[in-house]
């Protein structure tokens, strides 16, 4: 078969496919609910492209089940190719999980955390406190480790974070101990929280993967045009430019409530990914020195160079004093 | 002409802040950089319309305004 001709057929069986999957005793045996049936989209076990072998085209056909579960499909797909077909069976097709969304020990900057409640976010960095209380502290927002003031004093803290698979008490690695409040009814300057760690569980404090080494606060502001660098949970490692700085009067969609926040960076990624998704929330964000400069907690729609949308950072110093701690490196 | 320092920025946003405090369309005054020093940076959810107007400079500062639409949290 040439190209042109496994193109037009490759359409056809999808076609095909697509028509046969929505009556009913056929969508059953893909085992996919019947609300989720719409057109080509229903056919998530079956991916049918062109494959080459020694200059000649065919239909190549991928499976996700066992041939014999989508009998009437492939049948369908032999009908209409004949011998022109590579049927194989290549077994679920799932996206790959970044590092840090996985169960890591020594517990380390960047990796996915949260109150047992909530989904996940990220592990900033480690603090240790100002009043002489000894251990290491974990440092990320509130809505990551308090659930938006929702949370109890002493609440477990898994890593991973539940999203990712974090259960108590397997994953407990630490407690909330302390956060400062999201206010709804005056403008807030961080969405910050600690947590202690659980006896035995040890971390790495002075290294941020991808990064390297964190080199304490940053001694000056942030300024436009500077460039930044995070690891977080669900983006891994990225970079962006510092686009606005003492930003005030933005108001933040919360479950609580739209909150106002002042006093704010603004960074736009320089990726091609953008800087940050959800569950990025909580992560620290260094300068070129690997400073600390503040912690990550929110997003914007649209917006920046590539329109993936802005983030918000907290600057670090008010996240510091407002917890009463200093950075652990 | 000489560039914008941080202060006369700082003082414009304060100005402009007033100014747009009730604007619903407003999510955020902040200082930014532009081609003559620092200037002010406008964040709008949405586009204003026909009969909505800011300002491209206050006392002599540049204002840019860019639409970022609503900001959330960012769990999983």
């Amino acid at each position: 078969m040439d190209l042109n001709a496994a193109r037009s057929m490759k359409v056809e069986i999808r076609q095909r496919l697509s028509s046969m999957v929505v009556q009913p005793g056929i969508a059953s045996k893909l085992g996919i609910a019947a609300r989720r049936m719409e057109g080509i989209t229903a056919l998530r076990s079956i991916a049918v492209g062109i494959g080459a072998v020694g200059g000649d085209f065919k239909i190549a056909v991928r499976l996700q089940h066992p041939k014999d579960s989508v009998d009437d499909l492939l049948n369908e797909v032999t009908r209409l190719a004949g011998a022109e077909t590579d049927i194989r069976y290549v077994g679920k097709v799932s996206k790959r999980q970044s590092p840090q969304q996985e169960r890591v020990r020594p517990l380390r900057i960047g990796c996915s955390i949260g109150q047992f409640q909530i989904t996940a976010g990220t592990l900033g960095c480690f603090a240790k406190s100002r009043t002489g209380a000894v251990g290491p502290l974990i440092l990320s927002n509130n809505h990551v480790l308090a659930d938006e003031n929702r949370a109890k004093i002493g609440d477990p803290i898994v890593q991973p974070g539940a999203f990712d698979h974090g259960t108590v008490p397997a994953d407990v690695v630490g407690h909330l101990v302390n956060f400062e409040p999201l206010n709804t009814s005056r403008p807030n300057l961080v969405d910050c929280a600690v947590a202690d760690v659980v006896t035995g569980t040890d971390v790495v404090s002075n290294m941020i993967d991808g990064l390297g080494p964190l080199r304490g606060v940053a001694s000056a502001e942030a300024q436009p045009g500077d460039r930044v660098s995070k690891t977080g949970r669900t983006t891994g490692t990225t970079a962006a430019l510092v686009t606005a700085v003492e930003l005030d009067n933005v108001v933040v969609g919360y479950y609580i409530g739209d909150i106002q926040f002042n006093g704010q960076i603004e960074v736009d990624g320089v990726d091609l990914t953008g800087f940050s998704q959800g569950g990025d929330s909580g992560s620290l964000v260094v300068n070129s020195a690997g400073e600390a400069i503040g912690l990550l907690f929110a997003g914007s729609d649209t917006g920046g160079a590539n329109n993936f949308g802005l983030t918000y950072v907290n600057p670090i110093r008010p996240v510091l004093d407002a917890l009463n701690c200093d950075l652990l490196v | 002409m000489p560039a914008i320092t941080i202060e006369q920025a700082r003082a414009a946003k304060e100005t402009l802040r007033a100014l747009l405090s009730e604007h619903d369309a407003v999510n955020g005054i902040g200082i930014t950089s532009g081609d003559q020093g620092y200037a002010v940076a406008v964040n709008l959810r949405r586009p204003l319309t026909a009969n909505e107007h800011i300002p491209d400079y206050v006392d002599g500062v540049r204002v840019e305004t860019r639409i970022v639409g609503n900001v959330h949290k960012l769990p999983a």
